[in-house]
This record gives C-alpha cells, structure tokens and sequence, in this order.
C-alpha cells in the first residue's frame, strides 16, 4: 500500500470506526475500536519507517496542493507523534475493554468508543497537517473528542470540569483562529511557505501573542492551566491516560511547529526568553503542586502542567543543535509514561477501592506490576536513566549549555529533583505495609498494558540514535 | 543495527551486567511461592557472572581487549570496557554478590516479598557492575542512577515507618547528588565534547588552558556528587539511617554496591577523566585529601558513640570509604596503590562485620553492643570471623588491612604529606577503641542474662543456620589470605600495583 | 500582500471590538449562559474582523480563502455552542447550579479545592437560576 493510501487511512480508519461504534452501541463498540487500532498501529510504523528513510510522505486532498489546497505532510516529529498516538491508542483501547465502568458509563459502557476514536482521528490529522488552519479543525475535533471524554462518568464535577475546559478551549481556539487571520496577511497558509514569507511587524506579532496564548490555554500552561487538573481527574481513568498523555502533546506539538517555522524569525529575544519563563513557571508551579496533592489523579494531572512547562524550553532554544529533538522526544516519552501511569491509576482505583495516597498502603505487594508500571513511567518523569525522559533531558541540557543559556540548564535539573519528590510519594505509600486493606484483585492481562506502555518509554532511552534520527528528518 | 558496534569481545561486559538483569527481570515474576525458581535463578546468574568474570581475568592476562559500544545518541555513546581497574571491580562485585546471595537466602528464609526483593537486589548488582565497566562518564551515571533506583525500594522493604523515612532520607540525598552529578557531565560534555576514560587521563588536556575556572567547578560538582554515595563529610547523612534495612541489604550496601561505586567514581574521575597531573595542577587534590581526612576522623568519632552494633559498622564504614579517597588525592603511586586495594580489602572485611553483625541479631536478637555479653561463647565462628575482620579494620597484621594502610602510609610519605600519616595513626587507634570493646564483651565477660531473642529455627548443629555462617567465615578467610598472600602478583595488591603502574608511567 | 487594505475598514475595526467585548464578557459573566452567549459574540466579531481585514479581488469581494476559513469557523461555532448548550444542561441537572464553582484563588489553598470529588453540594443555597 503506498504511504499516501496508509495517510488517508489513519485518519479515515478511526473516523469510520467512530461512526461504527455509535451505530453499533454496547459491546460491539469495543470491537470497533479493538479492530482498528492494531491497523493504526501498523500504519503507524510503516509510515515512520518511510520517514526515517527519508522519503517522502505527501498527499494533496483532492488533488489540489498548497497554497490554495489541503496538503498533507508527514515530517519525522509528525511521524514520531502518529507512532505514540497508535501506541498508546491500543493500549487504552485493551485497557477500556477490561474496565469496569463508572458513573454513567456503567449504564452504557459504549459511549466510551466513539469519543475516542475521534480523538484518534484528529490527532492524526494534526500530526499530517501542514498548514495553519488545517492545524486549527484538527485541535477542534480534538478538544471536542476530548471535552466529551471527560464527561463520560457524568458526575457533577466531571461535567463542570468538562464546562470549564469547553470555555477556556474555545477562547484559545478563537484567539488562534484570529491569529491565522493575521497570518494569512502573508499571502499563505501553508507553514513552509509561511516560513519564507513573513515579516517582523505588527501582524506577525499579533498572530505570535495571540497563537501562542490560545494554544497555552489549550496546553494548560501556567497561568491558564486551572482547567486541567479537575478535567483529568474526573474523566474515566483509560480517558485521562488519552487526555494527559496525548491531548495536550497535541496543542504544544502546534505550538512548537509554528514557532520552529514562522515565529522563530519574528520574535525578539527578550520576548523568547519571558516565554521560557513561562515554562519554567510551569514547571515550578505544577511540580509544587503536585506534591501537596492527596490523591493519585490529581497528582499526575498536575504533573502533566510541570512536564508540558519543559516543552515551552524549546522557544528560547530555537535552533540550538539537539533541542528539537530532545524537546520531541519529551513529548512521546511523556505520552507513553503518563498515559502508563493513568492507566496503572485506573487499575489501583479498581483494586483499592479509591486513590487517596494513604489508601494505596500494600499496593506493592498485591500488585506489583501496576507499581512497577508507575515507577518505570515515573523515571521519565524525573529524567532518570535509561528512560527516554532521560535521554530528552540530556539534549537539552545539551542545547541549553552549547548555546550559552545555562539557566535553562537549572531549570531542567530542578524540575526532575521535584519531579522526584512527587514520583517517589507515590512509590512510598506504595511499598507502605498496609494492615488490612480490602482488596478486589485486577485480572492480570490488565496489569500488563500500563506496564507494557511503561517498558516501551524505558525502552526509547536505548533507541535514541534512530529516535533522533527519525525526528531530524524534515526538521525546520 | 548499525549504531551498534559488536564483535565476540563485547560479548563478556555485555553478558555480565546481563547476567543478573535478566534473572532479576525473571524474579519479579514468580510468586511468592516458588522458592526453588528463584534460589536457582538467583544462584544461577551469581555462578554465572563469575564464570564469566574468570573468562574475563583469563582473556586479560593473556593481553585481550574487551569493549562494546553502542551510540545511545549522537555523540553520547553507551561504552562498556574493561581495564585493570573495571577488572578489580568487577571480580569483587562478583564474589561478594555470590557470597551475600546465599547469605540472604538464608536470612530471608520465610520473609513476605521475597521476589520482589531479590528481583531489586539483582538490579542492584546489575547496576554495581555496569559502574565497573563504564567506559565513560555518560554510562557510568546511568548505572549509577540505576544503582539509587534499585537500591531504594531494598532500603523499605520491610515498609515500616522507620524503613519508609529512611528510604526518604536516602533518596532526598542520592537523587539531588544525581542531579549534581549530571549537572557536571552535561557541562564536561559540553566543554570537551564526548570523550572516553583514558588511563593516562589526557582526554581533558586540551581544554585545560582556557577554561581552568570551569574545570575546578566540574570537578566538584562530579566529586560532591559521586560523594554522597561515598559518605563524603558532610554528604554522609544517609548512610546510619540506612541500617534499617535487612542485614544482607546493609552487607550489600556498605561492601560492595553502594559506598564503593561512589568511591570508584571518585577514583575514575581523578585517574580518567581528569588524570592525577591536570588535578594536582588545579589544586583539587589537597581539599579533596583534607575532606578525605575529616572524614575518616569524624567517622571513627561518630562510631565510638554508638550502641548500636550495625550503626557503629555504618560510621566506620563512612570512615574507611575515605581513605580509599584519600589515597586517590594524594595523587602518588604508592598512595594510589593503597587506596586501589583498600577497596577490595574494605569490602571483604566490611561485609564480614555485617555478615556477623546479622546472625547476632538473626540468631539471638543481638543489636547492641551492650547486648553481646559472651556471644564469643555461644557464636564462636561468627565471633572468629568478626575477630579477624576487626583487626583488619584496626590495621593490625596479617590482614589485609594492615597491607593497605601500610601503603597509605608510605606514600602519603613518598608524596610529601606527613600529616594523613598522623590521620591514619590516629585513625587506627580511634578504630582500636571502637573495636576491641566489642571484642573484650564478646569474649571475656560472661553472659549473665538470657539472650534477647533467641531463634530455634536458627540454631541446630552448629551454631546458627549453615547459609549464614558460612558466607561470614568464607570472607574472613579471604580477608586474611588478600593479606598473607599480598605479595602474589595474582593477589588484590599485585593488581593495584599493575593498576597503578599504568596511571604513574615510568 | 497587504492585507491591512483600506478596504472596508469600518468592519474590521468593529470586528475587533465585538470580539473583546466578547472574550470580556466570557471572562466577566459569572453564569454559564452567559458565558456561552459572550462566546458566541466574541466568535462573530472575530469573523467580521477577518472578512473585514481581507483584501478585495477583481470583483470587489473578499478574498475567497479568509471566506473559507471564516465559514468553516461558522460552522464549527454552532456545533460547539449546540453541544455547550446540552453540556449546561447537565451541568444544571448534575451540580444543580448554572455557574461554575468559584475559581480558586492562584495559592497553596488550591489544592484542596481542586479535589474533584469534593461536589460542590453547598452550591444548593448559591442562586439556582433556570437554564
């Protein structure tokens, strides 16, 4: 099959399954999503193999190419994020067929496909998308997919997480479109073309504050990250491993293309460095936050706020030799570890009854592999080795310290110290000895999807050489 | 696979670091239940790292190479080689994991959570020995942080609250030495580009010109960070409290794994990464010799206070540990020599103490001093064992400590530093008095109360159960015969000398 | 292209306004429909402003590209607002209130408030206005 055919399909293959699994309902909606997702995974790889090849993956939609047409481009970090997608995408959709639903799923566990799916599809439109405001409809479908998620248990505090996420998506989505607007002023959509196109001035730095604001709010980076934690806790666990792994991978993936291939040229230095800040702040505040945290949830979500902050690094570090990449790799190790350690969250909620960290007192013992799952996720959090957290932090202390901007270097090793903090909390009410917990033992196929997820982020931080070389090709 | 490059001679280092990953992996795995499995995959990887370690000493002495290396990134290669020094390393690493794994089996005989500890304890010295064959810096830290990682959940793993704070404790000192740690990497890297150990250390010599200020601030932050796990003063704090753990974590811990891959570290740094000449140019060696110096002090000082018996051996060992350092930083070739072979030497006499220590408390309930009245009496092997282990410590003929001070000695000396002569003197007066109470108690005051627990299960023919007593008296032995058969070229002294000689050319 | 075109200026400038009015309005109105609604103006005055900043072609239209742009902007609007409005519902049935819970204040106080299984049921005495 040729690569453009394998294109169409990963975007067309969950949108049909989608629509399969709301017609069909009930059981056979899993097998929707259980049927297509080892396609997607296959699809997955044999385009990020053509990539890392270096051939190339292009399809105009229709025939018609750029400017005026929608034209499809796979470049490495696209091929990269389709890969995680599809991997993490199995992994939730085996771990959603052995759940045990809450709340209003258990009335009608089918609801959970059709959402999902959706998400598959705009993740993977946004990874071929080569242009602007093909970027804006995939983040749209994104966050609907994704705000639908989070209302699946239908408690009181999961649709009003859900309101609040809907409100803040949209303002992000309206200031990004008007940027697109602003951009459009320089004669094209297309992010290549735009890239030899603009101009500093006052359009280009609206377009710049207003895109980058949007897509923060949408990545919930500090300030406007407030939505995130509650969205993420009150979601079905297999739906918070999408949320906190892939959907805000999603919106920080657009923001670091935009600022790769059009900003970067634009931007002062000093308003490069603020938003480096920015990231550090992110970082800084969720870390902290994560720790005073009483419950598993709550705590990963607001890891995922620390981790996301490393990413806005990028913006200052530019073109320094090893930050794409390492700021790439990040994003997938993050993906795989925090969708491992939700789904492990999911698995301690079953078993132990609630995730109040006091109550996760002898998990070690009755499930060793689930806290093995957390631990293994958790070294890429912390950047420990061999992980891939590790191997995208030594890049980027690399970057930071050949282009002169040790600070950021600090920044880096502070953030896994109270990445640490948080991630061995967890790790020691794990091992805690509990007296007489009640305990509902998981089924053991279950266990091995977090952990299955977990050993392929540990697994990444020994393949780094075609790692980086898959994601240097086409780099801006 | 392109980015790796593997002929057979990779195979032996890749091999043994795979030796105990792979039963450890295996180990996870099992319940609870089946111990036969898991004793023999346990003693399985042990008998067959040595097997392997014996291939590897063959293939050196006949003058082999062994490298292997794959590019974990451009420009960052994973490297696993053997010198002399990786060689040293490894072996004792080896030896003391086949000894200390009988001994825990036995220790652990009916304990809750057995494979998940024996899984982490074969991390543990999966991660000893990929230290010992690190080839670079890069690999060395990531064995190194896999070292913190496996070594934590052994520190809790009895998961009272006390094992729960000293796991803390450890972490909040050996993650922030981490980071330090690769603070001073990135930034080596970033200064020198990548580069391999070297024997004669010249890898950093073309950068030492312009950037002297920035090499003193490296070699610091790699030293403070390889000195936490060396119980450094002030960097020591972990270690007492550590002692909660099971007595075969505290052998591991403070004879092999643990203090003496932060000494090696240190000790790679100063011969390999920086090369003696460049660290005595800098001016790094005195204050490294003086912090070497306060501590072994401070330790000793420390020991006398404690009653109890694990955390005296625990405050000697932050003591002993130096002055393998303090051998490193008086940068002489007999200095070196001295402190070389204090690590084999330290190790096997240290994990004889803690072998003895733990069937005291295993078999009687023994944890203080106060408490050993006349256990000479009833454990006569173990207290011979505990005899001859303390007058090693103490530097007292013929054991193989008093080889190893006696060359410190001389070449702090040779190398124009009378006074660590004087710190060592009184160093091995302060462990006299530390040790010979011990010794008096046990066997010339008579028992006079009942013992404070006494095990049954434990106690049959002989003295205690055959797994414990033997990994105890089988050291011993060893660390007397590294000391009357010091002069053989074979022997840990002949390879520090061969070790040293490479560093020092003539 | 300049696509600063003194072309009908007038739009794009009141575009521009409506759209901060909206987003003002968004931030400001404590009750979800209200927040809704102000979305809604803010997304028209968004789409004037771009229809009104685009250049004219031959025929002394618009740019056909930023028309297509702003209808499928359009159409995306009235889906999120169709399915915001059924969100709001079951907002109104779930947490029996119309507004969202007080946001936290930026502090250490934070975290106990965003404990999601806290459910506001104080929010009762709170003004239930209808949907």
């Amino acid at each position: 099959m040729t690569h453009e055919a394998w294109a169409t399909v990963m975007v067309v293959l969950p949108l049909l399954a989608a629509a399969a699994a709301f017609l069909l309902g009930g059981r056979w909606a899993a097998w929707a999503g259980n049927l297509a997702a080892p396609v997607l995974v296959a699809g997955a790889a044999v385009l990020a193999l053509a990539v890392g090849r270096g051939e190339e993956v292009r399809h105009a939609l229709g025939g018609w190419g750029a400017p005026l047409g929608i034209e499809w481009r796979l470049d490495g970090a696209g091929a990269a994020m389709q890969l995680a997608t599809a991997l993490v995408g199995w992994g939730v959709a085996l771990f959603a067929t052995g759940y045990e639903p809450h709340g209003d799923l258990e009335r009608a566990p089918g609801r959970f496909w059709p959402p999902f799916l959706m998400l598959w599809a705009g993740l993977d439109a946004l990874c071929l998308s080569a242009d602007v405001f093909n970027l804006y409809v995939a983040l749209e479908l994104i966050a609907l997919a994704a705000i639908v998620l989070v209302t699946l248990e239908g408690k009181a505090a999961a649709v009003t997480a859900a309101m609040r996420y809907l409100l803040v998506a949209q303002v992000g989505a309206l200031c990004y479109f008007v940027g697109v607007g602003f951009l459009y002023g320089f004669g094209t959509l297309d992010l290549t073309q735009l890239g030899a196109a603009v101009r500093p001035g006052v359009p280009a730095t609206l377009a710049l504050a207003l895109m980058t604001v949007g897509l923060m709010a949408k990545s919930a980076l500090v300030p406007l990250h407030v939505w995130l934690p509650p969205a993420h806790s009150a979601a079905p666990s297999p739906a918070s491993a999408l949320l906190s792994g892939l959907v805000v991978a999603a919106s920080m993936l657009v923001l670091l293309r935009l600022w790769a291939a059009v900003f970067d040229a634009v931007a002062g230095e000093a308003l490069k460095q603020a938003i480096g800040a920015l990231g550090v702040a992110s970082v800084l505040w969720g870390s902290l936050l994560a720790l005073r945290q009483e419950r598993l949830k709550p705590l990963l979500a607001y890891s995922t706020v620390a981790q996301v902050g490393y990413l806005l690094l990028l913006v200052p570090l530019g073109g320094a030799a090893g930050a794409w990449p390492g700021g790439f790799l990040l994003l997938i190790a993050h993906a795989l570890a925090k969708a491992a350690m939700f789904l492990a969250a999911g698995l301690i909620l079953e078993a132990l009854g609630d995730d109040r960290l006091p109550s996760i007192h002898g998990a070690a013992r009755h499930m060793p592999m689930t806290v093995f799952a957390l631990g293994i996720g958790g070294l890429t959090l912390m950047g420990l080795p061999p992980s891939g957290g590790f191997l995208a932090k030594w890049l980027l202390l690399g970057a930071a310290l050949e282009s002169g901007q040790w600070w950021w270097a600090l920044a880096l090793l502070a953030g896994g110290l109270l990445a640490a903090g948080y991630v061995f909390t967890i790790l020691a009410h794990a091992f805690k000895e509990a007296s007489d917990a009640p305990f509902t033992p998981v089924r053991p196929w279950m266990e091995g999807i977090p952990l299955g997820l977990a050993v392929v982020s540990l697994l990444m931080g020994l393949a780094g050489a075609p790692l980086t070389a898959l994601l240097e090709a086409g780099a801006p | 696979m392109t980015w790796i490059a593997m002929n057979w001679t990779g195979l032996p280092p890749v091999l043994i670091v795979l030796s105990s990953l792979l039963p450890g992996i295996a180990i996870f795995f099992l319940a609870e239940e089946r111990t036969r499995l898991r004793v023999a995959l346990n003693l399985g990887g042990a008998v067959l790292k040595m097997a392997l370690t014996i291939l590897m000493l063959w293939g050196v002495w006949r003058g082999q190479r062994f490298e292997f290396t794959f590019a974990l990134l451009p420009g960052a290669d994973f490297v696993l080689r053997i010198d002399a020094l990786a060689l040293l390393f490894v072996t004792l690493s080896s030896t003391l994991w086949l000894v200390t794994t009988v001994y825990a089996i036995g220790y652990l005989e009916d304990s809750p959570n057995r494979s998940r500890f024996f899984g982490f304890f074969s991390l543990c010295v999966t991660a000893t020995v990929g230290i010992a064959q690190a080839g670079n810096l890069l690999t060395l830290f990531l064995f190194y942080e896999l070292l913190t990682l496996s070594t934590y959940p052994l520190v809790v793993h009895r998961g009272t609250d006390a094992a729960l704070d000293a796991g803390r404790v450890y972490l909040a000192y050996a993650v922030t030495a981490g980071a330090v740690l690769l603070a001073g990497i990135a930034w080596l890297y970033a200064l020198a580009g990548p580069f391999d150990f070297a024997a004669e250390g010249g890898a950093l010599a073309h950068v030492e010109r312009e950037h002297r200020t920035a090499l003193t601030a490296i070699f610091v932050l790699l030293v403070g960070g390889f000195g936490v796990k060396a119980a450094l003063v002030p960097l020591h704090g972990w270690l007492p409290r550590a002692m909660v753990a099971p007595a075969p974590v505290s052998a591991l811990l403070h004879a092999v794994a643990v203090v003496k891959a932060g000494a090696f570290g240190i000790v790679r740094v100063v011969y390999d990464v920086y090369g003696q000449t460049l660290a005595v140019d800098l001016g790094v060696t005195t204050p490294l010799a003086a912090l070497a110096a306060a501590t072994i002090l401070y330790g000793s000082l420390q020991a006398l206070r404690q009653d109890d018996l694990k955390r005296r051996l625990a405050y000697s060992t932050v003591s002993q540990l130096s002055y393998i350092v303090l051998g490193t930083a008086l940068a002489g070739p007999v200095a070196t020599i001295g402190g070389l072979v204090h690590l084999v030497h330290q190790g096997l006499m240290k994990i004889t103490l803690f072998f003895c220590a733990g069937n005291l408390a295993e078999t009687l309930g023994v944890h203080k001093i106060s408490e050993m009245d006349g256990a000479g009496r009833r454990m006569p092997w173990t207290m011979t064992a505990f005899t001859v282990a303390a007058l090693g410590m103490m530097g007292a003929p013929p054991v193989a400590g008093f080889v190893s001070e006696w060359y410190l000695g001389v070449g702090a000396l040779a190398a124009g530093q009378g006074w660590a002569l004087a710190v060592l003197l009184v160093s091995s007066a302060l462990n006299a008095s530390y040790f010979l109470p011990i010794l008096h108690r046990a066997w010339f005051v008579e028992r006079t109360a009942p013992w404070p627990h006494e095990e049954p299960a434990r106690s049959g023919r002989l003295e205690t159960s055959l797994s414990l007593l033997g990994p105890a008296v089988l050291t011993a032995a060893l660390s007397l015969g590294a000391g009357l058969l010091a002069g053989l070229d074979g022997s840990p002294l002949g390879w520090s000398r061969f070790i040293a000689a490479q560093e020092f050319p003539l | 292209m300049d696509t600063m075109a003194d072309a009908a200026p007038i739009f794009a400038v009141a575009g521009a306004l409506i759209l901060v009015v909206g987003l003002f309005g968004v931030f400001d109105r404590p009750d979800l429909l209200g927040k809704i609604i102000a979305l809604n103006v803010a997304a028209s005055g968004a789409f004037t402003f771009l229809i009104g900043s685009a250049p004219v072609d031959e025929g002394g239209g618009p740019d056909p590209v930023l028309q297509a742009l702003v209808l499928t902007g359009i159409v995306i609007s009235i889906s999120v607002t169709a399915y915001a409005l059924s969100l709001l519902r079951r907002v109104a049935d779930e947490a029996g209130r119309t507004t969202l819970d007080d946001e936290p204040e930026a502090g250490p106080e934070e975290s106990p408030e965003e404990s999601p299984e806290e459910s506001p049921e104080d929010g009762g005495a709170e003004g239930i206005r209808d949907a």
